[in-house]
């Protein structure tokens, strides 16, 4: 349920909710009765089931596959990455390289760990560069940089860290921090290297084990079959990490090679384990310790703990390290039906235009909702609401009361659509809205450019009577609007106007606008039209959400193309909109009417419904 | 809502569509024949470990990256094979359940759903992506939040390129069979399209990544408190308790909730603790004082420090609160002091007594192993304090009560002590643990069959019906070679003084980084779900998934 009202999402076909199609009659012209096409219970898109959060997009994040046609969303397509940058310095990271650098900004970017701002590079302040901890390698009088939070003042000289040149940054705080790790299994019982113990204690464990446990795997035998293509596997290898990490001497590995042996478990701190015992003073002077200096700022947040790998474990905000800044990708998506690309953007980084991309609003109607007595409309666009005041301003409704709004369907495609909806005629969830749509089959023009547009709407009658259309379409036109509507501007006499049944409000060359009424249910009764259960206090009882107002209608486009057999040029002739005005569904000499259709469910959000009292 | 069947894949074969929950024990298809689900079985000394996993043929290019999954009630997390970490650890939060374009979240000023729910719903239901109960579950919206976090995942951690690799999943042992179907659906259906997915589980994976083959594995999670038995690493017996991470976000939130009225009068909605707030407050502020001895020795180990918290609740400045107070909820969730064994449940026993209870059902000479090798894992598990204070009150219950698998003799008590002095003066000296396991095993009342005798049969069981390749050696099945194996292991195991009867805690690194070693190291799974037989068998009857 998105901030501001009124608003559309559209389901994708391939949502287990929105599977079920209703049935729709073709009410073609049968349009006296206010003909609400009920639709069963069961087959109706529920808005309010937690899964509609999953389901349902506003029209801008979809996209269409042209071989399938149809509507393509997250789920059913796939997506593969076409470059790989850093979101700060846009420099784009050769493939082979991503995986190692762990994903993140391989140069000098990072993010703040406190408040993930940008962190900048600043010039050590001259000073204090004597007391503070240098790398040896430093000569005295070269200068000395350090990160700087430039929104809250947090800076790596909080943990100990400086760097000696200003480049490179992510990889000398690698460095720095393996130097630490490593630092702390010297003996040596300073007061830094104990904190370092807390700090990073366990982080290079894993190696250990890893290690520890490849040796014992090579011990157990067949060495060959088990990892052959391993830098492991040679034994002058495995003798030299075994050194290093003073485990077996090289004849002890090799005398009990001779004969297969259980893999033995780990010992001592060397090969990865770490015991403690059950009653140890220490430990618990430590924790109380711990306990009494404690205190609330001092800590991290959750989200500075999942930041970043190294802070998972970080319970202090001195033990929060800076992580390089995570990479962003640019992908191209496929349909995961027929595998051609839907959307790929160049590949080159800076340039921000797409090579392909169909976008579901160039061939799927939309579908926008306002209220007929509007107080402002411009207002109310929810692109002119800059202020949270002004989304604050939400459209609330009151039970037992009917309002009207203007459902107008926009067609994005250079053929006449003919539109059917079908909406339920209660709003399904806990409250119960009744919903009738005054005319819900109709058609909508083709798509003009720009300017014939824009003309259109300004001089409706003119823009009629200039289009070249099929007879059908104004044969329909003739008989759903009546004579008196294509005279009417409606910015002057919407006032006076009233809504007919089965007469569509307004018509502009590519859009139509029909009517809807809703008389909002009541948040109380609504529970009583549920048959009582066990759960029936449960049930009663409102969860966030379900006093919003929305109306599920399904839509269906039906059109005719003309497919052209032979002929390299367009296949179809719908999907290029390159150069072409409208196609004629009269015309076309060697090509053949096909017909297409897509049916969706979409979702209209109204307002919420305040109780009277409130 | 009960099981889809899932016929022949292998994972799900053994199991019928009317339990959700399989057997603990974890074994290839064949063999669950033989062995009951949940009766003890010594473990299978001295088979190697690339008997056990490997066959020939299994191990794979060192190029290929697999990619590890980790799957629990609140958290997923994802990275590649050989990695010590995961690359994400993703938090189910209400806020990932919103519509695509919803951006209400970053609104400043936006009250979160987080505090209708908790009042609406179960306490931290919003938070969790599943729970056990799976008859309430809408397995749908699991999926859902399931597809677009691992969405999420690949698009902003892994950024992986389109060749299909092969993933790992580790999930919590006896994870409802429909959740895990609805796991393997999503990472099948993702478009990584990985060719082969394995299955392990956690307290295995925990065993690990703590370098053990065997040991006590006490996962405090999220809707319960799970206690593994794992050796020769095998589940071997497990028993739960809903004292977990969940009633302690609870019992913290009361407890403040109490504070804070005391202050005020009681206007009661206002001052709620909402959920994420009292899991912040546990995950920060929370600790575990250690164990009090109940002769009362002038005990200096106390805080008397105050702590400030910000409450969301009371509008205006942080509360104090004693720091001894913030230990209260740890220490009643799971150690239960002042409530009497008998008032529990059988599914709320305290952590102690539940260790105990796996302990006891445990043969001696693996009860030895896992007593020097208790793993405490699990989100709680963090908490300062709580693992040496779980190993105190393990090694102060056994020694009240050493090993007898009667709690209380009643009346009978004194009777049945003198009857047992002079029939086994070993048994008397209560902390059975010390001595020697050899000694222990003849006579012991507990152990219902000679040790050795029990191994071979155990042996020629799971011999005769396990697949070649997980077979353990032919030779080792006589007892002498056994008992030879055995010796030849003492030395290569911790030194025994120190290791084989004490109290001890060993720790991991957790499931996640367990599943990255056993991947990197190239180990065949017993579980390995194949593509093909998911795409043919694993989705009967359940809507078409595969695009
Ligand atoms: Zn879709
Ligand atoms: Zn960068
Ligand atoms: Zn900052
Ligand atoms: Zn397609």
């Amino acid at each position: 349920m998105a901030a501001t009202f009124p608003y559309t999402h559209y389901s994708c076909p391939c949502s287990d909710l929105a599977s079920s199609t209703p049935i729709i009659t073709p009410a073609r012209r049968t349009s006296t009765a206010p003909s609400n096409n009920t639709t069963d219970e069961d087959t109706t898109f529920n808005s309010h089931d937690p899964r509609a959060e999953y389901a349902l997009y506003p029209l801008d994040h979809l996209l269409f596959c042209d071989e399938c046609d149809a509507i393509r969303c997250p789920i059913c397509y796939g997506e593969e990455i076409i470059n790989w940058y850093c979101p700060q310095c846009l420099f784009e990271v050769p493939s082979s390289t991503v995986k190692a650098d762990g994903n993140r900004c391989a140069r000098n970017c990072c993010n703040c760990p406190v408040c993930t701002a940008l962190l900048a590079v600043a010039v050590m302040p001259q000073e204090k560069n004597g007391s503070e901890r240098l790398k040896p390698s430093d000569a005295a009088g070269e200068e000395a940089y350090l990160l700087q939070c430039q929104y809250c003042d947090w800076s790596s000289l909080d943990i100990g860290v400086q760097f000696s040149k200003s480049t490179k940054i992510t990889e000398q705080l690698a460095k720095q921090r393996k130097s630490r790790i490593t630092s702390r299994t010297d003996s040596g019982g300073d007061v830094t290297k104990k904190t370092y113990t807390q700090r990073y204690g366990r982080e290079d464990a894993f190696d250990k084990l890893l290690t520890f446990y490849k040796a014992q795997l090579s011990e157990a035998g067949d060495p060959q079959a088990a990892y052959g293509s391993s830098p492991y596997g040679s034994p002058a290898n495995l003798a030299r990490i075994m050194s290093i990490y003073g485990g077996l001497s090289v004849n002890a590995l090799k005398k009990s090679r001779e004969k297969p042996q259980p893999m033995r478990e780990a010992g001592g701190e060397s090969e990865g384990a770490v015991t403690y015992g059950q009653d140890d003073k220490l430990a618990e002077d430590a924790l109380l310790q711990q306990i009494e200096g404690l205190s609330w700022e001092d800590t991290t947040a959750p989200e500075q703990r999942l930041s970043s790998a190294h802070n998972n474990n970080a319970r202090h905000l001195d033990d929060l390290w800076p992580a390089a800044t995570p990479l962003r990708t640019r992908k191209g998506r496929r349909c995961r039906t027929c595998r051609q690309f839907l959307s790929r953007p160049d590949p080159k980084v800076n340039n921000l235009r797409y090579k392909i991309r169909l976008l579901a609003q160039n061939h799927v109607p939309r579908l926008s909702i306002k209220p007929l007595h509007a107080p402002s409309p411009l207002l109310s666009h929810p692109s002119f609401r800059l202020r949270p005041t002004d989304v604050a301003e939400q459209p609330t409704l009151r039970p037992h009361t009917a309002y009207q709004y203007i459902l107008t369907v926009r067609n994005p495609i250079f053929e006449t659509v003919n539109i059917t909806l079908a909406t339920p005629t209660t709003t399904p969830g806990r409250v119960a809205s009744r919903v009738t749509i005054l005319c819900p089959t109709f058609t909508v023009g083709p798509a003009g450019d720009v300017w014939d547009e824009a003309l259109s709407t300004s001089t409706t009658s003119s823009s009629f009577s200039t289009t070249r259309n099929d007879g059908g379409r104004q044969a329909a036109m003739a008989s759903l609007t009546g004579r008196n509507n294509a005279g009417i501007s409606v910015a002057d006499e919407a006032g006076d106007r009233q809504p007919e049944a089965g007469k569509v409000w307004e018509r502009s060359r590519s859009s139509t606008s029909v009517v809807v009424e809703v008389v909002a249910g009541s948040l109380t009764a609504g529970s009583s039209i549920v048959p009582k259960t066990e759960a029936e206090m449960e049930r009663e009882r409102l969860e966030e959400g379900d006093e919003v107002l929305e109306v599920p209608v399904f839509v269906r486009a039906e059109w005719e193309v003309v497919e052209e057999k032979e002929g390299g040029g367009e296949v179809l002739g719908v999907e290029k909109r390159a150069g072409r005005s409208v196609v004629s569904g009269g015309g076309g000499g060697g090509g053949e009417k096909v017909k297409k259709d897509v049916g969706f469910w979409c979702v209209l959000g109204l307002g919420r419904i305040v109780e009277g009292g409130v | 809502m009960a099981a889809p069947p899932s016929p022949s894949t292998d994972y799900f074969s053994g199991r019928s569509s009317t339990r959700t929950r399989p057997g603990p024990t974890v074994l290839p298809p064949q063999s669950r024949l033989a062995a009951t689900p949940g009766s003890p079985r010594t473990p299978l000394l001295g088979r190697s470990i690339s008997s056990q996993f490997g066959s020939p043929g299994s191990f794979r290019t060192e190029q290929e990256d697999l990619i590890i999954y980790e799957l629990g009630a609140r958290h997923l997390s994802a990275g590649f094979a050989g990695e010590g970490r995961p690359r994400c650890i993703l938090r189910f939060c209400p806020g990932m359940g919103r519509r695509v374009g919803d951006y209400r979240g970053l609104q400043a000023g936006y009250k979160s759903d987080g505090q209708r729910g908790s009042k609406d719903k179960g306490w931290g239901e919003e938070y969790e992506l599943y729970r056990t109960d799976v008859r309430q579950l809408d397995l749908g919206l699991v999926e859902d939040k399931l597809e677009r976090a691992v969405r999420q995942i690949h698009a902003d951690y892994l950024q992986l390129d389109t060749k299909p690799r092969k993933a790992v999943l580790a999930v919590p042992s006896l994870l409802p069979t429909p959740l895990l179907e609805v796991a393997l659906k999503v990472l099948f259906d993702h478009y990584t399209q990985p060719p082969s997915i394995v299955i392990l589980t956690t307290p295995i994976l925990a065993c690990v990544s703590a370098g053990l083959r065997n040991g006590l594995v006490v996962d405090i999670g999220w809707e319960e408190t799970v206690v593994t038995a794992v050796g020769e690493y095998k589940e071997i017996y497990q028993r739960r308790s809903v004292r977990a991470g969940k009633v302690l976000g609870q019992e913290m939130a009361s407890v403040l909730e109490k504070l804070v009225g005391d202050g005020h009068d009681g206007r009661d909605d206002d001052m709620r603790i909402p959920f994420r707030h009292a899991e912040d407050i546990v995950e920060r502020m929370g600790w575990c004082r250690p164990r009090r001895a109940t002769t009362s020795d002038a005990d200096p180990a106390t805080t008397t420090s105050k702590k400030k918290i910000p409450l969301p609740t009371s509008s205006s400045s942080p509360i104090e609160i004693p720091a001894e107070t913030l230990s209260n909820p740890p220490e009643t969730i799971f150690f239960a002091p002042s409530t009497n064994l008998t008032d529990h449940d059988d599914n709320e026993l305290p952590l102690q007594n539940l260790a105990h209870a796996v302990l006891l059902h445990l043969p001696l000479d693996l009860r030895s192993l896992c007593l020097s090798r208790i793993i405490l894992t699990g989100g709680v598990s963090a908490l300062p304090g709580l693992k040496q204070r779980f190993l105190s009150e393990l090694h102060a219950l056994i020694r009240e009560r050493g090993w007898d698998p009667v709690a209380s003799y009643g009346s009978a008590r004194a009777a049945f002590m003198t009857k047992m002095e002079k029939r086994l003066p070993s048994r008397t000296k209560p902390p059975d643990a010390n001595s020697p396991p050899s000694t222990a095993l003849t006579h012991s009342p507990t152990n219902p069959t000679k040790r050795s005798s029990l191994t071979s049969t155990a042996d020629h069981n799971t011999a005769s019906s396990m697949p070649a390749h997980a077979r353990p050696h032919d030779d080792l099945m006589d007892p002498r070679s056994l008992q030879a194996e055995k010796n030849h292991a003492i030395g290569r195991y911790r030194t025994e003084a120190e290791t084989k009867n004490a109290v001890r805690g060993v720790e991991t690194l957790g499931a996640w980084a367990g599943a990255s070693l056993v991947a990197s190291l190239r180990i065949k799974g017993v579980h390995e779900v194949e593509r093909e037989e998911w795409v043919k068998y694993g989705l009967r009857g359940g809507g078409g998934g595969v695009y």
